[in-house]
């Protein structure tokens, strides 16, 4: 919108309306899916309206038209909800539905500033059809009404497939999903212009498309628009994780955590005082050693209030893991509604909290574990009932504190995942050997979905199984510090369990030395620590390998890798210890002189100019002041696959780092 | 004719030496044709920078070396809290190696736009103050290919003579050499 807000406060009261507007279209979001299956819920409804109208008032005050046009149709279709004079169907949420997301363009429009190609007439124009039809039988009987209602919103839906169908060849991938940019304005302005009482959709002469159903049961919709609402599902999950991923820039904080950052810093000002005096005023000092008493309290008490602030600052960061589910229950209404199954989707423990970063990086796993859920996991309703279990699914979201880690967890009461048909396929696809297969567990076995080049689904649909395999998932959080595994039992559901760290800026890290230098190792990329001598270390054609325990292990020396200098060393003589890691399904061996110890480190950024080096994931500041090196186990294991001879294209393909995330 | 113009405060070396900008107000307004300038020496040859880039000026201490990293970077540094980059100036320039005393290096902490750096240098000298007419307006006289590139122009100051950086070239160069590997 080029209005030119060119003062500062109208820049603040614009950038308040948007993280307003945007938050309330996320909640009229789950409103409209709660609507749905209570269409006769009166405290709801008045809560839709008062927010759109509050949407509409607020984009009117800045004036932004274009989103005040659209609100204000939606709020007429929103009045007759209200007023009881239509009812909450499937087909007239998917428009009001489909009405919110031409909101959220424009409103990101605002954001960016980049014209976004939204059919606001064709919108409308839809919404005032849904009216006029609405006023039309309103006084009709119920039972008239509804398979009208399917029918008129079928037709209406229809209309959009074709449009979609004629600029499909065109339209980007990126374009939203509402909107077909190039579509003209969609066919019938001929019905729009039409005189309200002309009869509006045709009579029941052509069998009914969709049967008559009840709000939230399973849905059978024409071809046609079922791919139209793949589409749209489609590209609103994608753009749910890619709004996440933007990264806001800014960070609402309750006063009451800033209060207490300001207590704990005051503390730490006293605490500097105190030192400051102490180490002031020697002379005439008698008693020494009544003073060192007095300096180690001081440090004493320094040392706890460093400790609250820095628990109080990362709780600036965190926000409810709401932010992120918020999303959900849209996404899988979408889903079910397209694939004619019927789920229910619990949120439990929404207001976990989680540092913000995590917050962001979190979305686009969660959205394909939940696909991959609703797509493989639910059975059609048909084949629940035939197997005894209750018609509508459930997929449950809960979030949980568990120690110093988060839990995410999304249970589903759908098929499982059958253990004997994942193996068969990892043989197959040389994943795993046939005598692997026999050896594992049906526990581990289950995770072999999670390796690189694997997919059960027979068939690729619309949902899951692009070829974008749960390796993706897996790397994604891993890249967060975090990890990811699944239990299954045949026939009653399976578990995906998430384990997130509090916070991302601080990790667990195996220290090691290479005479004279210290580097770090993420500890959640290493599987063990081997001690070792020089003739441990055989040779495969000139690549140095460990036998360890009848496996190859492939070795690099560090100090080869980083040219550290070579000193005169009194001690162990060099490449004493092993330490194996672990990235996806490789491993590797780093030759190192020393583990000295593990220390928990913050992860810093070394800056832009030192930001693209490989095999570095940043650097942390010890005890002793000094600086140490992070290593990017990832970006190391992939490099040494690429430069041996032998890299397969598993390797290659992998993500980068571990720590990827975290240091840029 | 040289009267207050070139005005040279001696720097003292026993300190770590902050230039806080809130100080600036208070000073004796110059003007525009005035320059305030921090010389430093990589051997014999002075240097300057524009006083206003320059943030605080440090003792080297606990360089960590950085694996992989341009032949120029000395290393990253401590700095309360922060992990600051450091560039070896000399390395950057192509100089052969110092032989000054090592107590006298200091690393010149940078600002410009978004990018915190230090520049090691072998000494830091002085705070000049300077007309701008003394400032010979000269983008490289032949010193070579790297230094050419970042000069700003020479400053005569008597005998001496002291060769001012454009410090947004310097990183921008080093920026790009960086990203080249």
């Amino acid at each position: 919108m080029g209005d030119g807000f060119d003062n500062d406060e109208m820049k603040e009261i614009v950038q308040d309306f948007l993280q307003e507007a945007t938050e309330m279209l996320e909640g009229l979001d789950n409103f409209f899916v709660q609507l749905e299956n209570n269409p006769e819920d009166k405290t709801l409804l008045n809560e839709i309206f008062r927010t759109a109208h509050s949407i509409k008032g607020s984009a009117g005050f800045i004036g932004l038209t274009r989103i005040v046009e659209v609100a204000h149709h939606a709020e007429n279709v929103l009045n007759q909800l209200r007023s009881g004079n239509m009812r909450a169907e499937p087909a007239v949420i998917d428009i009001i539905l489909e009405a919110m997301d031409a909101l959220k363009v424009l409103v990101n429009e605002v954001k960016t500033g980049e014209q976004a190609d939204v059919d606001i007439e064709g919108i409308n124009m839809k919404l005032d059809l849904l009216l006029q039809w609405g006023e039309d039988t309103g006084s009709a009987e119920g039972a008239k009404e509804e398979p009208a209602g399917e029918e008129m919103a079928a037709a209406v839906r229809e209309e959009q497939a074709i449009d979609r169908v004629a600029s499909s060849g065109a339209s980007s991938p990126a374009s939203p999903p509402p909107s077909s940019p190039e579509t003209p304005a969609p066919t019938p302005p001929p019905a729009a212009s039409a005189p309200p009482a002309s009869p509006p959709p045709p009579p029941p002469s052509t069998p009914p498309v969709a049967s008559p159903s009840s709000a939230p049961g399973p849905q059978r919709v024409t071809p046609a628009a079922s791919r139209e609402e793949a589409q749209g599902g489609d590209a609103q999950g994608a753009r749910g994780g890619e709004a996440a991923g933007e990264a806001d820039q800014t960070i609402r904080v309750e006063i009451s955590r800033l209060d207490s950052v300001m207590n704990l810093v005051g503390e730490l000002v006293l605490g500097r005082n105190r030192l400051v005096k102490l180490s002031g005023d020697v002379d005439g000092v008698v008693d020494f050693e009544q003073r060192i008493k007095e300096v180690a309290e001081a440090i004493s008490q320094l040392n706890r209030v460093t400790t609250d602030l820095q628990t109080a600052v990362i709780k600036t960061r965190m926000q409810p893991i709401k932010k992120v589910l918020g999303k959900f229950p849209r996404m899988v209404r979408d889903l079910s509604r397209k694939m004619g199954k019927s789920i229910r989707l619990e949120l439990v423990g929404e207001e976990t909290e989680l540092d913000k970063s995590v917050i962001e990086e979190i979305g686009d796993p969660l959205v394909h574990i939940i696909r991959n859920s609703i797509d493989h996991g639910i059975e059609l309703p048909d084949d629940r009932v035939s197997h005894g279990k209750d018609p509508e699914g459930l997929v449950r979201i809960s979030a949980y504190q568990e120690g110093n880690s988060i839990v995410i967890e999304i249970n589903d009461d759908g098929r499982g995942i059958d253990v004997e048909k994942v193996k068969k396929k990892a043989v197959e696809r040389g994943i795993i050997t046939e005598e692997d297969s026999r050896r594992m567990t049906d526990a581990e076995a289950v995770n072999i979905i999670f390796l690189p080049g694997f997919s059960t689904a027979d068939k690729v649909t619309d949902v899951s199984g692009r070829g974008v395999g749960m390796d993706v998932v897996r790397t994604n959080i891993s890249k967060i510090n975090g990890s990811v595994d699944v239990t299954t039992q045949k026939g009653s559901g399976s578990t995906f369990t998430i384990r997130l760290p509090l916070t991302i800026a601080i990790i667990q890290a195996l220290m090691v030395t290479i005479h004279p230098e210290t580097y770090a190792i993420p500890l959640a990329s290493v599987v063990e620590t081997v001690k070792i001598t020089e003739k441990d270390i055989k040779t495969i054609s000139g690549s140095e390998v460990l036998n360890l325990r009848q496996q190859v292990l492939p070795l690099i020396r560090l100090r080869d890798e980083f040219k550290v200098p070579q000193e005169e060393t009194g001690g162990a003589p060099p490449g004493s210890y092993v330490v194996v890691v672990q990235i996806g399904s490789k491993n590797l061996g780093l030759v190192v002189d020393r583990l000295p110890y593990q220390e928990e480190v913050v992860i810093k950024s070394m800056g832009p100019l030192l930001a693209g080096i490989r095999g570095l994931a940043g650097a942390t500041i010890t005890g002793d002041g000094k600086v140490v090196i992070i290593l990017d186990v990832g970006e190391i294991l992939q490099d040494v696959s690429l430069r041996t001879r032998g890299s397969t294209p598993q390797m290659e393909s992998m993500e980068t780092g571990v720590l990827g995330a975290a240091s840029r | 004719m040289e009267k207050m113009e070139t005005a040279v405060v001696p720097m003292n070396d026993s300190e770590e030496l902050s230039l806080e900008r809130s100080a600036a107000p208070g000073m004796m307004d110059f003007g525009d044709s005035v320059l305030q300038l921090v010389s430093f020496k990589l051997g014999e040859e002075e240097y300057a920078l524009d006083v206003m880039n320059v943030r605080e000026i440090n003792r080297i201490s606990d360089v960590t070396r950085v694996p992989k990293a341009p032949y120029f970077v000395e290393g990253v540094m401590n700095l309360r809290g922060k992990i600051l980059p450091v560039i070896n100036l000399r390395k950057r320039f192509g100089f052969p190696p110092s032989s000054t005393d090592p107590d006298e290096a200091r690393t010149i902490v940078v600002f410009q736009e978004g990018v915190m750096v230090g520049l090691a240098v072998d000494q830091v000298f002085q705070v000049i103050r300077i007309g701008r007419d003394k400032i010979e307006k000269n983008e490289g006289i032949g010193l070579g290919n790297v230094l050419d590139a970042v000069m700003a122009g020479v400053a005569h100051l008597g005998e001496r003579l002291v060769v001012l950086l454009d410090l947004p070239k310097l990183l921008d160069t080093i920026q790009r050499d960086s990203g080249r590997r």
